[in-house]
């Protein structure tokens, strides 16, 4: 009985989980530029999410140890610092633009410039940290994170033609603006597959005490809840497609945004879209900190959980309140919360090697997974991730320049 | 009995103490080199600076640097003798009191000086 | 066949440097680009418009809507002059102004009611 609430509750935790402000800003714009066509993205980066969590998940329960620590214990502290550097600045842009989203849901609610929202928002953060454990932070999130099923709805309100949207789930070539195209191709992949996701689970593991018995809880956690989540970021595509594209609506701001909710269901749209933001955007800020922290606290050694009381890990606790607080900064200076949330999706995706490579070493090392290591179906999926994540890394920098908006 | 790898099984592991608290990694490990004897490996070195120093002398500078900023000229290194070493598996437990280290400075300091001091601190686990 | 091949490779590099140069310095957008979004912006007045009316969006976020479209009115009445060359190109610039300005003004009286 407690493994169906474990598994359903893993199930809502990614679902809540998957959109957060990169997911919702990208697939908007995508939707917004060019209609249902870049719906294949959207699955792609679900699918590859699912296939590296399952697999961090799997190293956890397995080995006792988390992806970070065995990024530190198997390839040592010289190759360690490479992603530790990588990830950490990646992670960091990202949770300023987290922080940013609920700034953004605040003053669309209230009128209040989202410059005055940061602090506030940084400091509730920080407090349900403090205080909350680990299950508290994990459900909490996952539970409220279910209202981004109004995109779903939405979406559903909007009667798309369902045989469009299924060949948009296959790759196709843009008719206009190339560049534009696989630029935004490359932020939603970045929004899709964050390392802090799937680092994140990996400490999860631990926290939740996960052991063998738990891979079947995994396998299906890692691959239904991102499915569902990944179908909410289509959702929200698709309602920007349908809204927004039509009128030759682009979106150069998170304002435009709420319209495509506010279009189908009216006002409950309109709250519910604010209420969307705020929540997804919220449980990714507490949880890209806790995966930084977690990051340094593992590389390092440091006693580390969000079950013990702060001071029994006073450096992974001063970790996640140092960079919870610096993370509101460029919100109180005023960047723009888009610009930065775009510049941090492309980042994110050019980030991806230094993370993914290794996994796939890991994935194959008898003495950590004894029998549980990945069989040649998962070992293709995985090598076919890491040749694109080197595609998305070269491709990066000349497609922010040429399509960067 | 079996050989011992260090640079799998020893190098980059947590290391745990006495009451299987987390006391850091194995950032360095120092052999003892005596003339007609045979090296050994004598102490586990736990500390930022081992660790700065593998990565290359530029790093080890950067360290420093940083430290400086900090206003603390001594580093805060532990060297603890191999024999302490009561078991290795998935951790290396030594048969050390983790209190009593340096390397523990920042984690005491901090809960002494910061995290102590705002309420809700204190306690074992939530 | 050694000329060709470093004349591909020299234009690649200018082209980069261009572009590099051009991103640095923030020359003016192309004017497509330009009325597309004043278009954008004008479309995004008419909806907001329209769901005000019907109790879709409050008066305060449509409020912060029209901020936006009037900082893109701003911005893009002072960068516009430089990307309309010709005769036609004014007119269309000045028609998508006149466009924008227009929605503005319907969305405010739109809200004040």
């Amino acid at each position: 009985m407690k493994k169906w609430g474990e598994l359903a509750l893993g199930v809502v935790t990614s679902i809540g989980g998957f959109l957060e402000v990169g997911s919702i800003a990208t697939s908007a714009q995508g939707g917004a530029e060019f209609g249902y066509q870049l719906a294949w993205v959207l699955l792609l980066g679900t699918l590859s999410l699912a296939i590296l969590m399952e697999m961090t998940g799997r190293l956890a329960a397995v080995s006792k140890r988390t992806y970070a620590d065995l990024l530190r214990e198997r390839f040592g502290y010289r190759f360690f610092v490479l992603p530790l550097v990588a990830v950490f600045v990646v992670s960091l842009l990202v949770l300023t633009s987290e922080v940013g989203g609920v700034s953004i849901a605040l003053q669309m609610a209230t009128g209040v410039d989202f410059r005055w929202w940061a602090i506030p928002t940084v400091l509730v953060g920080w407090f349900l940290l403090w205080r909350g454990n680990f299950s508290v932070v994990e459900q909490g999130t996952a539970m409220l994170g279910l209202v981004a099923i109004s995109f779903a709805v939405g979406a559903l309100v909007l009667h798309p033609t369902w045989p469009t949207l299924g060949r948009a789930l296959l790759p196709s070539l843009p008719a206009h603006d190339r560049a534009r195209y696989w630029y935004l191709a490359i932020s939603m992949l970045g929004a899709s597959i964050s390392p802090y996701l799937y680092l994140f689970y990996s400490a999860g593991a631990i926290e939740d005490d996960w052991t063998i018995e738990h891979l079947g809880v995994n396998r299906i956690t890692a691959g239904l809840g991102n499915v569902f989540g990944g179908g909410l970021a289509i959702a929200a595509l698709v309602t920007a497609a349908l809204v927004l594209a039509p009128r030759g609506i682009k979106v150069d701001r998170y304002e435009q945004i709420a319209l495509v909710l506010a279009t189908p269901l009216g006002r409950a749209g309109f709250v519910l879209f604010i209420m969307t933001l705020f929540i997804t955007c919220f449980g990714s800020t507490l949880e890209i900190v806790l995966a930084i922290a977690y990051l340094l606290a593992q590389g390092f050694g440091w006693s580390w959980s969000e079950n013990l009381k702060p001071g029994k890990d006073a450096r992974f606790s001063t970790s996640y309140t140092v960079l919870i607080l610096l993370a509101a900064l460029p919100i109180v200076a005023g960047m723009d919360p888009l610009s930065l949330t775009n510049i941090s999706m492309v980042v994110t995706a050019a980030s991806l090697p230094v993370t993914v490579i290794p996994l796939f070493v890991l994935m194959n090392d008898g003495d950590i997974l004894n029998t549980h290591v990945n069989g040649w179906a998962s070992n293709l999926a995985l090598v076919v991730i890491a040749l694109f994540s080197l595609a998305l890394l070269v491709a990066a920098l000349p497609l922010q320049l040429l399509g960067g908006g | 009995m079996g050989a011992l790898q260090l640079v799998h099984d020893v190098i980059d592991s947590q290391l745990v103490d006495r009451h299987q608290e987390k006391i850091g990694r194995v950032d360095e490990l120092l052999l003892e080199l005596e003339a007609g004897k045979p090296p050994r490996v004598a102490t586990i070195v736990i500390g930022g600076g081992a660790r700065a120093r593998r990565v290359g002398r530029w790093m080890h500078a950067c360290h420093r640097a940083v430290h400086a900023l900090f206003g603390q000229r001594v580093e805060h290194e532990s060297r603890v003798p191999f024999d302490a070493v009561r078991c290795i598996a998935d951790t290396i437990e030594l048969d050390v009191e983790g209190d009593a280290l340096d390397s523990m400075h920042v984690e005491h300091w901090l809960a002494t000086h910061v995290i102590g001091r705002i309420p809700g601190a204190s306690g074992e686990r939530k | 066949m050694v000329q060709p091949a470093a004349s591909h490779t020299t234009h690649a590099r200018l082209a980069l440097v261009a572009l590099l140069v051009g991103s640095a310095c923030g020359s003016p957008p192309p004017l497509d680009k330009q009325l597309g979004t004043l278009a954008s912006w004008t479309a995004t007045m008419q909806l907001a418009k329209e769901r005000h009316g019907a109790g879709a969006i409050t008066g305060t976020y449509a409020t912060q809507l029209r901020d936006r479209a009037d900082e893109a009115f701003q911005q893009a009445s002072t960068t516009i002059g430089g990307s309309a060359r010709t005769r036609a190109d004014s007119g269309y610039a000045a028609a998508a102004l006149d466009s924008l300005r227009g929605a503005i003004r319907q969305l405010e009286a739109e809200i004040g009611s």
